[in-house]
């Protein structure tokens, strides 16, 4: 190697400077950012391993599934009862044939008893009236208890025109759809939500940070598909997936950017910060995408100036009528849920709890003025996986045999903390007060 | 021959050797972190090595701002690759190469296809070309470097400061040895002349002010 090149190689080889300081904060943002984006795979194949354990488990391991529930007797008067007979099949199978006179019109009024028992096996709630025309005949009522369903034949006693052996025949067919054996218990149903919420978090131990004073909650929205399964005429049970936004907005903070992205100092002097600008809520640290903005908390004394030279001119303020920031955090949600109706007539009530996943899907801050919303960058130290536990209240309403429609208060509630590292984020619980709205149909 | 080894000297060379150890410990501590994701010692990995991977970046580069993409680049690759290192030479070797390595990749990415005229390799440089080196700083040099045409700074850089043969930068670059080995004379054809007319600028303001 000639001297030229030794020269140059002996002054440039171990050559160091040192970069500026907001590289770190570039790479930082990046290793955030990648580390998402690594997690992503992970959280679709936990997300559908989870709906895949909790439906093979729901069909194949249910305690209760193969357990019949006590039949309802049904109520005949005894000098109408031409034949009972029962036969004991197995353990758990019996079969009861019941053959009585019917000569009268029974209505829901006269007869309620047996008139809930027939509705309830078909799910069919039109049926009120049996006999409306008082014709004189045998019917003979068939329960299996092991299969939950009741039959039905017809003898007739009275000789009968062919047209009114018709009448009585539709009027027997109705009847006869209860032979589709637990219609109305054990089965599948699939639901559609759109829950409106206020969104907000709770801290345990900890100290209070800057901002604190100036987090409120927001308004936002969850919406989602879920598939139910009924394992018997009380207990449900349901898991799907979901977007959950949630969050929180920080108050009164303005933003300006600067050209030069020279350090900030307080009306005091101290140095407030340098680039890149970042700030601490509860809900993790928020770092700007465009490192020539700064911060300024216009609600208290911290309104930061420039040290020596302000160069108004220079400051180009961003939301100078702020209202704040908005911390947004869109989680894919799959929950598993548990239902117990206490009332199932054309309007229902049950109480839910249950549980759910919660995987980081996309995280955004919005600087919001008085006329638009500006996305400026993410939130830092979020865990990519939390857990949350749910419960609430169940209004419904029987629109027809298969489609449901509900209102649910719910309340949910982080189990573990949205930080990513204990030690560094305090913990931070978000929660929900949510009301859904769903749609569900019977399958 | 002998050598007289006080106990003075003995102590300071013990001293040396476990600063060296207990260096090397730490440093096997913050890629151990690093490799947990442990964000603090990612940052600590970065303060050690970032002042030297920048004056490689800047070398690379043709202007501050690729410089400090690379920069970010290469320490995100660093991080994502931390796994493979085994510790068989010394780490700061081996993320220099992968800062070459991406520097390679950025240039293949944007080549352009100047047809570059073959040059005679120069003459061995006058005493005068030496002194003028002599003169200016390493952050001249450096900007010299940087003002060359992309292909000419790789050539440069990696013949010169990183030491590859002709034969191994026609590889990298996917150009032949002559092209490779004219590269080179011209880049330094082009230093000389800066450096020249430089050292040129200092004697004039010698002249005209009596000092620097």
């Amino acid at each position: 190697m000639e001297r030229f090149e030794k020269n140059i190689q002996e002054k440039l080889h171990d050559f160091q400077v040192q970069p500026p300081e907001e590289i770190w904060g570039a790479i930082e943002n990046r290793l955030v950012h990648k580390q998402g984006k690594k997690f992503l795979w992970l959280r679709i194949a936990a997300a559908i391993l989870l709906l895949v354990v909790s439906i093979t488990s729901l069909i194949l391991y249910l305690p209760f599934g193969r357990i019949a529930e006590p039949m309802a007797e049904i109520y005949v008067p005894e000098d109408e009862i031409l034949h009972a007979d029962s036969e004991i099949i197995s353990e758990t199978e019996k079969t009861e044939t019941l053959v009585a006179r019917i000569s009268e019109t029974y209505t829901t009024e006269t007869r309620r008893s047996d008139f809930d028992v027939m509705a309830d096996y078909q799910g069919i709630s039109g049926l009120t009236e049996l006999n409306p025309k008082g014709h004189n005949y045998q019917l003979a009522f068939q329960l299996n208890q092991e299969e939950g369903y009741a039959s039905s034949s017809l003898i007739v006693k009275e000789s009968l025109e062919a047209h009114e052996m018709d009448e009585i025949r539709s009027e027997l067919l109705v009847f006869d759809a209860i032979k589709a054996p637990g219609s109305a218990k054990r089965g599948f149903a699939i639901a559609a939500y759109l829950a409106p919420q206020q969104s907000f978090r709770y801290q345990r131990n900890t100290a209070p940070f800057p901002y604190e004073a100036l987090e409120s909650e927001i308004f936002s929205f969850a919406a989602g598909v879920k598939f139910q399964y009924s394992i018997n005429s009380r207990w449900e049970v349901e898991s799907g997936i979901g977007y959950n936004l949630i969050g929180q907005a920080v108050n009164g903070i303005a933003a300006f950017s600067h050209p030069s992205m020279i350090p900030l100092y307080s009306s005091k002097g101290e140095l407030i910060s340098s680039h890149p600008q970042s700030m601490s809520t509860s809900m993790g640290g928020i770092n700007f995408k465009d490192q020539s903005y700064y911060f300024a908390d216009i609600a208290s004394s911290r309104i930061f100036a420039l040290k020596g030279s302000y160069d108004e001119s220079n400051v180009n303020l961003l939301n100078k009528s702020a209202s704040g920031l908005i911390q947004h955090f869109g989680y894919i949600e799959v929950p598993l849920v548990f239902r117990y109706k206490i009332i199932d007539r054309l309007f229902s009530m049950s109480l839910k709890s249950g549980i759910a996943a919660n995987f980081l899907y996309n995280n955004n801050v919005y600087l919001q003025g008085s006329a638009y919303t500006h996305s400026i960058g993410e939130s830092t130290v979020v865990s990519p996986l939390s857990w949350s536990g749910t419960g609430g209240l169940s209004f419904g309403y029987r629109i027809s045999d298969r489609v449901n429609i509900a209102l649910e208060p719910t309340f949910s509630m982080f189990l573990t903390p949205m930080g990513q590292f204990r030690s560094l984020t305090r913990e931070t619980y978000p929660y929900n007060y949510s009301l859904f709205m769903g749609i569900r149909y019977k399958l | 021959m002998h050598f007289a080894v006080g106990k003075g000297e003995i102590f300071f060379l013990l001293l040396l050797i476990a600063q060296f150890l207990f260096l090397v410990e730490k440093l096997k501590d913050i890629v151990k972190g690093c490799l947990k994701n442990d964000r603090q010692m990612q940052s600590e990995l970065y303060k050690v090595f970032a002042p030297k991977m920048y004056g490689l970046c800047l070398r690379y580069s043709a202007n501050i701002h690729d410089a400090q993409d690379l920069l970010q680049e290469g320490f995100v690759k660093v991080y994502d690759n931390l796994e493979n290192f085994k510790w068989k030479g010394s780490l700061e070797g081996w993320m220099k190469r992968i800062f070459v390595n991406l520097a390679l990749d950025k240039y293949r990415s944007r080549v352009s296809l100047l047809s570059i005229d073959d040059v005679a390799e120069n003459q061995e440089p006058s005493d005068n070309e030496l002194n003028a080196l002599d003169s200016i700083s390493e952050k001249e040099i450096l900007e010299l470097i940087r003002q060359l045409p992309d292909q000419y700074r790789m050539v440069f850089n990696l013949y010169v400061i990183e030491g590859y043969s002709h034969k191994e930068l026609g590889e990298m670059l996917k150009i032949r040895e002559s092209t490779s080995r004219s590269n080179l004379a011209r880049a330094k054809m082009i230093l000389k002349e800066k450096i020249q007319f430089h050292s040129r600028k200092i004697e004039k303001a010698i002249c005209e002010n009596g000092k620097i």
